[in-house]
């Protein structure tokens, strides 16, 4: 038995917390509880994220007899997720101000225990640990959705959410139990072990495909997107900003180590349909946000069209695909926070902002908030010298350098369609 | 710092200071003060190149980097200073010039509401005009080439309100656009050969390039040298650049500027000595000196009769480098450059007391109002039409000789003709000015007065080389002749001797002519004009080139070229740009119609989607 107990310190205090949290809002009066919740929420993430930082090593670390790996790319993807949490828990504050949230205390619990599900999804090395973490994070989330009351468009984003990741979860297990019955182990190191020495086999096949449709699902490809604009636009906007940023980095990163340590060998069998995919994607997410009105599903549809652009990145050799991808998620995951965030604000400010109609003139309302949507959408659509254009460049460049120039193109291309729905966006008339 | 930096630098803080400071913000303290700045800083680049000069009479050849700009992979591309006897003398004619042009034009423009603005676009040129020919390589060379177009477009436009100025301008910078056009092709092709662009290097190596393309090279630098140069078929932008200050006229569109093709000409002495471009440019040079000087017969603006005889003029030297006589173009610059100035900031002297008046017509009898322009505008009229022992004639005179010398008869022919009408013109436009009747009214009369000192003092200043410069012609052979060759045949003591008796008896006579025409009105000149009459007409009208383009290029280009392209850009490109853009969305549309909101929509899609990607799989 090796549990390595002390390198889960960060998840066992978050854990502690979410679940000490729970008692306090039992003896709390109602008003205080936003605040102090809020406050406290932000209190635990940053201890967390504390912790999360005395377990940072340049080795590669095992959990719980292996079930659990920490390296520098779990850590810091783990650090990631955390500062969204904050973020999403400032948002969170004046939004649950404004539409009077009936259960305060159960909101910031849930969001802790969503964070938790991804920190242990991204650290998963272990299938059924996996699956276990991503149901935390998703029931979580689902949970968020619905939260607020009288809100009819987020019980429905809610309902339709849970359906379909429910299938998903379906097809993950499904794929998993294939892997389990060709090895009868579950831990990915035993696991790759043992489909390397057997070879390719049409069973392997399947369970690969099965996975991959399960992350790509909860990552928003096409064509298992469309639950994305329905709940990203249903969910109260601090929700949907948490969704975009934590549920995709962790999906993501759980994406990258579940196939690069255990499916690596077979990556010629599988690129190609991750390249279908990406590019797909990337199109059918520009095109759909072209003649989209509705600033936040036009931003749900960005997020799909950039989960392609992410997709892309995977086809590049294994290291480099994990720079990139990190990357790119580092600086998407700030720029999602605050074009949500943005959208949030304008909200709560009483500034309608959703219909792009409401944007006509919205420098002379607020012109902090004009100037940040033009730097937030230029840093989406990828212009130098924002974030959002290094993020393109280095992928560009690591797709140039192996060789994919078709898929370097198709980034390029829908990047140019996304440019219109975003400037057009700004160009709003008053 | 590098001495031939800090020569272009000065010009450069005039142009900033009085630009910026003076002409832009309208600091208090720079507003109307542009003058002492300009001057000064232009007195110090006159210094600075006396300085150098001395230095290069004493065998030395400057060679200084200032910095570099581009250095990849086989193209370096710096900026420098490269001093030899040729740069040293056009150094000294444009420090003078430019300085006695500043110094008129605090007296010229002194009422100008755009005096800063003035003095910085003078800065501008002068800055621009010494990094030409400071050049050590072509890079540098093409620069400068361009900066002076700007400065000449933006001064030529200097009175951008009056429309004529304005369009004047524009003319100038499109018909020089075509010769630079050419040029930079020629740099390029130059590139392409060489490898480099440095100066050195290119003519060191020219003996490894086949003669043909040399001669594409020669012609294509030609090109640019034609349209700053204003030689014909190029030259219509020059009569019409006199819409700019008179200054201006004189300091770029008569001494310097448009001598800048002679100079690049003759600092390419090696490619053109290789090729066999040289009979090209010396037709160029022949059509254009005498075809000029039969238009300038005709002409009645002063400024403009003035303007045909420097194309004349230029036409000459590009004759003298056609023949291969490098040093003589570059000894007819130098001493053109200080007779022009002055003939024109003469003129300039004449307008400024005439209250604006530019018609000679209405002029006549000046001589007794303003004794100092009349009588410097004489020895420069003398010099110009190149009676002993003033500088034009040995400067001319060398040139009509080197013709004959090197078997080109009929060049010498029509040089020898356009002498004698270069003496008419000029006899013509004396005449009418400064002696005879007085055909202004009185209200001209009253208010007419000589120059002040700032104008009077640049005339004198420039009336001394007009004079004297001549002289040094012994001297100017054996010094240039250290940077560029001089082909010319000998020819024995006799010949030279009865060719320029010829000469100055044309030039004489073409005076005697003029004087029994206009002064002592002997015949009328409109029976002469009525005897000539369809001839006189074409030669009025300037053998109506600007009709000609008018109809060629811009009518031509507008309606049938830009109907077309107008017809291609409307409905093809816009066509298809507009149709990928409708492509797009209509696709997004068909798109939008999957998003049903319906989960069992949804549910189907993720089963056909993971499908697909098992077959995929399995299929790869």
């Amino acid at each position: 038995m090796n549990l390595n107990l002390e390198l889960m310190l960060p998840e066992g205090f978050l854990l502690i917390s979410a679940l000490l949290m729970m008692v306090i809002d039992l003896v709390i009066s109602d008003r205080q509880k936003n605040s102090f919740f809020s406050n406290l929420s932000i209190v635990v993430i940053a201890i967390t994220m504390l912790l999360t930082s005395g377990t940072v090593s340049m080795e590669s670390n095992l959990a719980f007899n292996g079930f659990i790996r920490k390296d520098l790319m779990v850590v810091l993807s783990q650090l990631l997720l955390l500062i969204s949490g904050i973020f999403a828990v400032l948002l969170s504050h004046n939004y649950i101000e404004k539409f009077s949230l009936k259960y305060k205390g159960e909101y910031y619990y849930t969001l802790l225990f969503a964070l938790l599900g991804g920190m242990l999804l991204v650290a998963a090395n272990e299938f059924s640990t996996l699956f276990v973490s991503l149901e935390v994070m998703s029931i979580s989330v689902y949970i968020l959705v619905a939260l607020f009351k009288d809100d009819y468009r987020g019980k429905e984003a809610a309902l339709k959410y849970f359906i379909m990741g429910s299938v998903g979860a379906a097809i993950l297990v499904y794929g998993f139990a294939i892997l389990y019955g060709l090895t009868g182990v579950t831990t990915y190191d035993g696991v790759s072990e043992l489909v390397n020495k057997n070879g390719v086999t049409l069973a392997l096949l399947f369970s690969i495909a099965l996975v991959a449709v399960a992350f790509l699902f909860k990552t928003g490809a096409v064509p298992f997107h469309a639950w994305v604009p329905d709940v990203y636009h249903g969910a109260p906007t601090p929700v949907t900003a948490f969704m975009g940023a934590v549920v995709k980095v962790a999906s993501f990163v759980a994406f990258l180590r579940l196939f690069f340590p255990v499916f690596v060998s077979f990556a010629k069998n599988w690129t190609p349909a991750i390249e279908l995919v990406a590019v797909v994607t990337m199109f059918a997410g520009a095109l759909l946000a072209l003649n989209q009105n509705n600033l936040k599903r036009m931003l749900a549809y960005s997020a799909v069209s950039h989960t392609g652009v992410i997709l892309a990145a995977f086809v590049t050799v294994p290291a480099l695909a994990s720079f990139v991808v990190l990357f790119y998620l580092f600086v998407y995951v700030f720029v999602t926070l605050a074009a949500f965030g943005m959208l949030s604000l304008l909200t709560t400010k009483g500034l309608k902002g959703e219909s792009a109609e409401d944007w006509g003139g919205l420098y002379k309302k607020s012109p902090f908030l004009a100037l940040s949507a033009v730097v937030i959408f230029m840093s989406l659509a990828g212009i130098p010298p924002f974030a959002g254009f290094w993020a393109k460049f280095y992928l560009l460049t690591a797709l140039l350098r192996e060789g994919f120039i078709t898929l370097a193109l198709a980034v390029v291309l829908s990047s140019l369609m996304s440019l219109y729905f975003y400037l057009n966006h700004l160009s709003m008339p008053s | 710092m590098e001495i031939t930096l800090l020569l272009v630098l000065f010009p450069l803080f005039s142009f900033l200071l009085s630009g910026i400071l003076g002409s832009m913000f309208k600091v208090s303290w720079f507003v109307r003060k542009s003058d002492y700045i300009g001057v000064t800083a232009v007195g110090i680049s006159l210094l600075i190149s006396y300085y150098l000069l001395f230095k290069v009479l004493h065998g030395e050849v400057i060679q200084e980097n200032w910095f570099n700009w581009v250095i990849s992979g086989g193209l370096s591309a710096s900026f420098g200073g490269y001093v030899d006897s040729l740069t040293a003398i056009m150094l000294v004619v444009v420090t003078t010039v430019s300085f006695f042009v500043h110094l008129y034009s605090v007296g010229y423009m002194h009422d100008d509401p755009g005096y800063d603005r003035f003095f910085a676009y003078l800065g501008l040129f002068t800055f621009s005009m010494l990094a030409l020919v400071l050049s050590p390589n072509f890079l540098q060379l093409f620069f400068g080439w361009e900066a002076v177009g700007l400065s000449s477009y933006l001064l030529i436009g200097f009175w951008y309100k009056k429309k004529s100025a304005a369009n004047a301008a524009i003319k100038a910078f499109l018909m020089n656009r075509v010769g630079d056009f050419l040029f930079i092709l020629g740099v390029i092709t130059i590139f392409w050969t060489f490898g480099t662009l440095d100066f050195h290097q290119v003519f060191s190596n020219v003996n490894t390039v086949s003669a043909g393309v040399l001669s594409l090279i020669g012609l294509l630098l030609l090109g640019g040298a034609v349209g700053k140069s204003a030689q014909f078929p190029l030259h219509t932008w020059l009569p019409d650049a006199m819409e700019g200050p008179t200054p201006i006229s004189a300091l770029i569109h008569a001494a310097t500027m448009v001598a800048a093709g002679v100079f690049m000409v003759a600092r390419c002495a090696p490619i053109y000595d290789g090729g066999y471009v040289l009979p090209v440019v010396g037709v160029i040079g022949v059509i254009t000196a005498f075809g000029a000087a039969t238009v300038g017969l005709t002409q009645f603006d002063i400024k403009r009769i003035l303007a045909y005889s420097t194309l004349s003029q230029l036409g000459y030297m590009f004759a003298a480098l056609g023949v291969g006589a490098y040093i003589y173009a570059m000894f007819h610059l130098f001493t053109h450059a200080f007779f022009k100035a002055l003939l024109f900031l003469g003129s300039g002297s004449v307008i400024h007391g005439m209250g604006g008046e530019q018609d000679v017509r209405k002029m006549g009898g000046l001589y007794k109002y303003m004794k100092v322009t009349a009588i410097t505008f004489v020895i420069a009229t003398l010099a110009l039409v190149g009676i002993p022992p003033l500088a034009g004639f040995f400067s001319k005179d060398k040139i009509v000789g080197a013709t004959f010398a090197n078997e080109h008869h009929i060049f010498w022919f029509f040089l020898t003709a356009g002498a004698f009408l270069t003496a008419l013109y000029m006899g013509r436009l004396i005449f009418l000015v400064f002696f005879g009747e007085e055909r202004f009214d009185e209200e001209t009369r009253k208010h007419l007065h000589e120059s002040p000192w700032t104008i009077t003092v640049p005339l004198i200043g420039l009336a001394i080389p007009s004079v004297f410069a001549g002289f040094l012609e012994g001297w100017f052979e054996h010094f240039l002749s250290t940077s560029i060759p001089n082909h010319v045949e000998e020819v024995s003591h006799g010949i030279e001797l009865g060719l320029i008796s010829l000469t100055v008896l044309l030039s004489a006579g073409g005076l005697f002519i003029a004087a029994y025409i206009y002064l002592w009105k002997k015949i009328s000149p409109e029976k002469i004009a009525s005897i000539f009459g369809p001839i006189y007409t074409l030669v009025y009208r300037k053998y109506y080139f600007d009709e000609i383009y008018s109809f060629l290029f811009i009518r031509g280009t507008g309606f049938g070229l830009g109907s077309f392209l107008n017809f291609v850009d409307r409905y093809i490109v816009d066509g298809i740009v507009n149709g990928v853009a409708s492509l797009t969305r209509w696709s997004g549309e068909i798109l939008r119609i999957t998003q049903t909101g319906v989960v069992n929509t949804y549910v189907a899609y993720l089963v056909a989607g993971t499908l697909i990607v098992m077959i995929i799989i399995w299929l790869t």
